[in-house]
């Protein structure tokens, strides 16, 4: 187990492996790339002091899934800013090698957008359900709910989702 | 078989590359975080000093006040015991003064 007093190699290394997790997390949820990594900040931070508690890996893991999600959301309805996030701050793409990588990139921003735009608790079962891909016993067990509750808000949140990539389908065939 | 859909969403929830200089802000922080802590727990023994003087000043006042109550006390019990005992005397010298 990890004390206090070896936090400098470990807590960095720590850091290290699961910063992208983190941020990952946290961005998926709010939407919102600068918040995201202050809610990542805030989340090793308090991983500092909570670091001798913590039993192993495993349940280190399970810890920050969970604490991303709740600051993620308590942040959001601190500022209120869930649905605002405009096309000017998305991300551009990291390659630029023609239409199809741009297609990619546009459905991909589509569909974090959909799923940004979903309600909290299907919004955080369908992110770690596929950005974590964690099965929805271990979703249960991370958000602390029944799985018959996460698995009535994956089916929820994928139905809602579904009806959006369907509603986009029609309009682009009304169209052509 | 996965459906379609599903891994549009896995690819499109995928984490994106952390830039270098995460560990290190976090780092900082945890710095800054430990400074704080220090100076504040510094600040609260400082605190806590000036009380524990503050308040062993006023009662060792407290104790010389009543220390002085007590001896003004005391010296206002023997002055009126002595002016009690010099009225007997005056008072028996008079009425010997009037005996025929």
């Amino acid at each position: 187990m990890l004390t206090p007093n070896d936090w400098r190699p470990s807590f960095e290394t720590l850091v290290r492996a699961h910063q992208q997790r983190v941020i990952g997390l946290a961005r998926n949820l709010t939407l919102d790339a600068a918040l995201a990594e202050e809610i990542a900040q805030e989340v090793f931070l308090a991983l500092h002091s909570e670091l001798p508690s913590l039993r192993d890996e495993h349940h280190l893991v399970a810890w920050l899934r969970r604490v991303t999600c709740h600051r993620a959301f308590d942040q959001l309805r601190r500022r209120r800013t869930s649905q605002a996030v405009s096309l000017v701050q998305a991300p551009q793409p990291e390659s630029d090698d023609g239409a199809a990588a741009n297609a990619d990139f546009l459905l991909n921003e589509r569909l974090r957008r959909w799923v940004g735009a979903l309600p909290e608790a299907p919004r955080q079962v369908v992110v770690l359900r596929y950005q974590e891909d964690l099965t929805p016993d271990e979703i249960a067990r991370t958000l602390e709910m029944p799985v018959n509750t996460v698995k009535s808000h994956l089916r929820r949140g994928l139905e809602l989702l579904r009806a959006k990539a369907q509603r986009v389908e029609d309009e682009v065939s009304d169209a052509r | 078989m996965r459906d379609e859909f599903e891994e549009s969403l896995r690819r499109a929830l995928r984490p994106p590359a952390v830039d270098s200089g995460f560990a290190r802000r976090v780092a900082q922080r945890v710095e800054a975080q430990q400074h704080q802590t220090r100076r504040r727990r510094r600040l609260l023994i400082v605190a806590l000093a000036a009380g524990v003087l503050a308040f062993s000043g006023a009662a060792i006042h407290q104790r010389s006040v009543e220390r002085r109550n007590l001896e003004a006390k005391e010296q206002l019990l023997l002055a009126l015991r002595v002016t009690g005992r010099e009225l007997k005397r005056a008072q028996t010298v008079v009425l010997k003064g009037d005996e025929p």
